[in-house]
């Protein structure tokens, strides 16, 4: 009969054991690798960065260099002589291109029979052409019928009668001025609008 | 004994080395993958700083060039308008206001009643104006015709006023007065400059 007491001596599972510790040998292995592997990666990327900034620094000192060169060869005051040049021709070349012979017609459709029209007289701003108009009319009704009938066109807006006085014949005489529109149609076809009837 | 302690005990010739990679990993992360990272992350500020300075420097380049080139072709667009566009002097704008005009009046039916004309310049213009006021007389069919003769003729003539007066409410003629300009080059600013 066997008197030995096996509870004195504690059990454990081997195998539990074992498993585990190789579980833990592929862990350090794992971390091992991760770490070796970020370390190269790290280390190349730090070099690539700091390369690349020294060559971006570089480059950008040099391109500031060359911007500097670029803008001694900008005199202010040569570039605002130009400037203005180029203005003026612009502002000539739009006169040039204002077609009478469009507002004519334009004019000649809406103009009330009791309406003249004695003066016309365009001016090119920038982008926008105004015109000032002097007409003479028997009375204010007519000439605000003038002014709306402008406007409807299309071609006029903020018409304006400046100036208003009565002259010793009975009459009207009123100056409008506004901007008209229709000169951007003019500028785009090289040949301007033919007389009307 | 407690299992522990007799599992370490007789196993420690396997766990050692185990604890000791553990170790030197944790060592390798906090000495040098951390540290690392870090000098990495700010690496890559300083790049995007450097590629940010990089573009500025681009744009301020590419703004200077334009500007440059905007001059340049400024300056050879205002040269083809001076010289090929303009009446080239007083003589040639006088050519073209005086007996051009004068004959396409006549070929519009209007008679011809006075002239005036002034040569003139704006202070800092390049350009001298010479600008003619005429008036004329005739029907207002004929004033339409002479003023499209006028506008799609190939000399720079620009039609800066018109002006109608009807004599009496019965006459049928108009009289007509325009204020016309042609520009050509001086170099007058130069010379004040």
């Amino acid at each position: 009969m066997l008197r030995t007491n096996l509870a004195t001596r504690p059990f454990y599972n081997e195998r539990g054991i074992h498993v585990g510790l190789v579980a833990l040998a592929i862990v350090v292995v794992g971390l091992t690798g991760f770490n070796v592997t970020r370390i190269v990666e790290l280390s190349r990327s730090h070099t690539d960065l700091g390369l690349r900034v020294a060559q971006d620094e570089a480059a950008a000192r040099e391109m500031v260099g060359e911007t500097e060169a670029v803008r001694l060869q900008i005199d202010g005051a040569e570039l605002r002589v130009v400037t203005d040049a180029v203005r003026e021709a612009n502002g000539l070349i739009g006169l040039r291109m204002f077609s009478w012979t469009e507002l004519f017609n334009r004019i000649e459709t809406t103009l009330p029979p009791d309406v003249m029209l004695t003066s016309v007289r365009p001016e090119v701003d920038g982008e926008y052409v105004s015109v000032a108009m002097v007409v003479l009319g028997r009375r204010i009704e007519a000439i605000d019928r003038f002014i709306e009938a402008l406007e409807a066109t299309g071609s006029f807006e903020e018409l304006l009668a400046r100036q208003e006085e009565a002259t010793d014949d009975g009459m009207f005489r009123t100056v409008l001025r506004g901007r008209y529109l229709g000169v951007a149609a003019a500028a785009v076809g090289a040949q301007p609008a033919e007389p009307g009837p | 004994m407690t299992a522990l302690k007799r599992i370490t005990a007789e196993k420690r010739l396997f766990i050692l080395p185990l604890v000791v990679g553990l170790a030197l990993n944790a060592a390798l992360f906090a000495l040098a993958v951390y540290p690392l990272t870090v000098r990495v992350a700010n690496a890559k500020l300083l790049a995007a700083a450097a590629v940010e300075s990089l573009e500025d420097a681009e744009q301020a380049q590419a703004e200077a060039l334009a500007i440059l080139e905007s001059k340049s072709r400024a300056d050879a667009d205002l040269r083809t308008f001076y010289e090929e566009v303009l009446p080239l002097g007083l003589p040639s704008a006088r050519r073209i206001t005086y007996a051009q005009l004068a004959a396409m009046a006549e070929g519009a039916n209007l008679r011809h009643d006075r002239r005036s004309s002034v040569a003139e310049q704006d202070r800092g213009s390049r350009l001298a104006r010479l600008r003619t006021t005429m008036v004329l007389a005739g029907e207002y069919a004929d004033v339409r015709e002479f003023i499209y003769q006028l506008e799609t003729a190939d000399a720079f003539v620009v039609i800066e006023g018109v002006s109608l007066v009807q004599p009496d409410e019965e006459a049928t003629s108009l009289v007509l007065t325009l204020e016309v300009s042609t520009y050509f080059w001086s170099d007058q600013s130069d010379a004040d400059a």
